[in-house]
């Protein structure tokens, strides 16, 4: 993210600074990748930006800080020490001190205050005099149109996951009829193929087969055979800009039940698709799929059918019922509309697209998916 | 006592009238649900309601009812459609019968937006931390989750002894594929390799100097290929059935040189300090103190800032932590991982984890397929 636009940013919101505490938001303005920052709730890392002056700063614990500046992090950068206090006593500490010498500890602090923890608000609260304002609107709204380069990282990363998943569908290849593939090598096999080609990481990784293709997301066991229906659900990121995808595949030629249920869950996104365009409210995106699906008698799981990508990899805009915010140039959107199978299983092929004043420029073009894609090859290596 | 009876009579215990946990770490132990891809969502949150009286309920978005309800063993569901507002009307539906309750809820996991929300929706109810209660709870362990913490240990450490018997200095491979190993051997023993957080890496020589070398690529590897000689790193972290293993073994390109031996050897002697003061009643803070009296005894170079260790169980890094200001006191039940970095001869970040369980007659090191009292040797041929 450009410097100056952040820090125009918090000069308008009025703030003296921004004091962000979510990973995804640290990344946004600070241009660095926390070490899978989400999973450890206590241990915290904070970026500052204030509206003017030099010096912006970051506190990480011990063992992020070096991970920061080798993603090109030039400002202060401090830790704190994990044996000050617990958490969130010893974070706050070495925050307060580092907002104190840059002059902060009385001012007007903008902060994410869907990613704070209250007992994180509490504790700063109690340590500095700041005056702590929520600018996550703010942080969304900039967030959520994409500057040029941030589209050039999701494509990247659109596809690393494709090829991590049609790379190991060409492994399952030939694999069916003697003792094939465990569920967890596939989705290995998925992940592997993704950093292999270029992902520098993934969140969300659910490979579900036959029965489990029902649920969103179950332990990965048991064999692949033949006859079955597979879902992907990979959310990968390049440098820290997050995809998400979702493809179907079926272990032998897919029956006409499984094609039609595909066919339908197709047309339904198609409609979606060609909604994408800058002006169009997002509620309508998805009253629209609605309405198809009744009309072809589809049945629809839940209430979205996309959402933005980028620090992370489920953020605004969402198309979901009851969100009228209007699409822009620069909004990119993962989207899957979710439809039942034949056996209540979940279709959902997922694809990014960028909002353009032409429509939608689709991301995630590696391979054409509009098919199922059929496991009937023979090779058992490639 | 099962888990399930256990968190019922800590509830019942408690000053609270019922318990609201929305933590990703705090929802896997009191729902009994592994899933690894929660806390990627904070836009979707899920949470816990669990009553004085009464049995306890799930809320999570509508299109994740089936998937929680199939892997939890909480089975009373209420869903909602669209964002926090809508979960905190759900939550908020939950404890409708309790408008003046005390309410417990997992202030250092839940955003202060949401809290703010729910104490619109209610607001009459007092609510209180229970971070406390639930630390607790979640720090002493049931025999069934000990010995899923006890399984997991020994399937992580023989999943990196696995990869290390491949090692030859003299056809060697690079430390992406020593990553890429580790995960292989780990899922071949069984191990779950879900959540992004799930990874392994290898770093060796310069690279070693590192915490997370190659960022933003965390877990993946460089390139660079192990040159006989060099101190070698091998870390992963997996899970089984919801419950973690954290392991970090090392191993020396041939045999070591004493300053080498010299390094390792502070490892050794920091494990059995520690070991030696894990005894009933002791706080982790004398266990820190001891440990750092160790390696100031022998001159070794301790990585400052961090703790000495934690706790392992639904969440890979959890309370108790060996550190300075922790005062908790060491009973049977818990499951430590003992981790001192200290830096090696070449400014190599050295450590070997070890997970030690607790019991009645003191501390017992869990998890060793090898005797880890000297580093692996990597050979020059088979």
């Amino acid at each position: 993210m450009d410097e100056t636009v952040v820090r125009r940013l918090v000069d308008a919101s009025g703030c003296s600074a921004f004091v962000v505490f979510g990973a995804d938001n640290f990344r946004y303005l600070t241009g660095a990748t926390l070490p899978f920052a989400e999973n450890y709730p206590e241990r915290q890392a904070a970026a500052i930006v204030p509206s003017e002056g030099d010096t912006c700063a970051v506190v990480t614990p011990a063992d992020w800080l070096q991970a920061v500046k080798d993603q090109g992090w030039m400002e202060a950068a401090v830790a704190y020490d994990e044996n000050d206090g617990p958490h969130p006593a010893a974070f706050v500490k070495t925050l307060a001190k580092t907002l104190t010498g840059m002059g902060l500890a009385k001012a007007k602090l903008g902060f994410d205050e869907t990613r704070a923890t209250a007992g994180l608000v509490e504790a700063v609260k109690a340590a500095t005099k700041a005056e702590l304002v929520p600018v996550d609107g703010v942080l969304s709204e900039a967030r959520a149109v994409k500057n040029p380069a941030e589209v050039a990282l999701i494509e990247k990363s659109c596809e690393f996951a494709d090829r991590g998943i049609i790379h190991a569908l060409n492994h399952l290849e030939g694999t069916l009829w003697g003792p094939g593939y465990t569920v967890p090598e596939l989705v290995e096999r998925v992940r592997v193929h993704a950093f292999e080609s270029g992902a520098s990481g993934v969140g969300h990784m659910a490979t579900t087969v036959g029965d489990d293709t029902r649920l969103w997301y179950a332990p990965h066991r048991g064999d692949v055979h033949e006859g079955q229906l597979i879902r992907n659900d990979i959310t990968a990121h390049s440098m820290g800009y997050w995809c998400s995808i979702s493809r179907m595949a079926y272990t032998g030629y897919a029956p006409p039940e499984v094609e039609d249920a595909y066919a339908e869950n197709q047309e339904l996104k198609l409609a979606a698709v060609a909604m994408l365009k800058p002006g169009t409210r997002c509620d309508k995106v998805y009253a629209k799929v609605k309405s198809e699906a009744e009309k072809i008698g589809a049945r629809l799981i839940g209430p979205m059918v996309g959402h933005g990508v980028g620090c992370s990899h489920f953020e605004a805009p969402y198309l979901v019922e009851g969100y009228p915010d209007e699409l822009k140039v620069g909004n990119v959107i993962a989207l899957g509309v979710a439809t039942l199978g034949p056996r209540r299983e979940i279709i959902v092929d997922r694809d990014v697209y960028e909002v353009t004043h032409e429509g939608a420029r689709k991301l995630s073009w590696y391979r054409c998916w509009d098919r199922i894609y059929e496991v009937t090859g023979f090779r058992a290596v490639h | 006592m099962e888990l399930y009876d256990k968190i019922v009579a800590a509830v019942k215990g408690s000053t609270f009238d019922a318990v609201l946990v929305t933590g990703a770490d705090n929802f896997a132990y009191m729902a009994g649900a592994a899933l690894p891809f929660l806390a990627l969502y904070p836009e979707s949150p899920v949470a816990v309601v669990w009553p004085r009286r009464g049995d306890p309920t799930v809320i999570a978005p509508e299109e994740w009812e089936e998937t929680v309800v199939t892997l939890s063993s909480v089975k009373k569901t209420r869903t909602y459609s669209g964002g926090t507002d809508a979960f905190a009307k759900a939550a908020a539906d939950v404890l409708k019968a309790k408008k003046d309750a005390r309410i417990g809820v997992d202030l250092l996991r839940v955003p202060a937006s949401t809290l703010d929300l729910l104490a619109k929706q209610l607001p009459g109810a007092e609510w209180a931390s229970c971070d406390g209660l639930i630390r607790e709870l979640r720090a002493v362990k049931t025999e069934e989750e000990l010995e899923l913490i006890e399984d997991a240990a020994y399937r992580v450490d023989h999943g990196i002894f696995g990869t290390q018997h491949h090692v030859l200095i003299t056809s060697t491979r690079s430390e992406m594929s020593l990553s890429e190993e580790m995960r292989v051997h780990c899922l071949e023993r069984g191990l779950d390799v879900v959540g992004g957080h799930s990874v392994s890496q290898g770093a060796s020589g310069p690279s070693t100097a590192k915490f997370w070398p190659r960022a933003p690529y965390y877990g993946i590897g460089h390139e660079k290929k192990l040159e006989a000689g060099e101190y070698v790193r091998m870390e992963a972290r997996y899970s089984l059935d919801g419950y973690w293993a954290t392991g970090c073994r090392l191993m020396t390109q041939g045999y070591p040189n004493a300053e080498q031996r010299e390094a390792y050897g502070h490892l050794v002697a920091l494990r059995e300090a520690a070991l030696a003061c894990i005894r009933l009643g002791a706080k982790c803070s004398d266990v820190y103190e001891a440990m750092r009296d160790a390696a100031k005894g022998r001159g070794a170079r301790l990585v400052e800032g961090l703790a000495l260790g934690h706790g392992i169980g639904v969440a890979d890094v959890e309370a108790p932590y060996i550190s300075a200001k922790d005062d908790t006191r060491i009973c049977p039940g818990m499951a430590l991982v003992i981790r001192p970095v200290v830096e090696g001869p070449k400014g190599e970040l050295l450590w070997s984890s070890d997970t030690v369980v607790v019991d009645e007659g003191g501390p017992r090191v869990v998890g060793w397929y090898r005797d880890w009292r000297t580093p692996y040797l990597a050979n020059y041929t088979l």
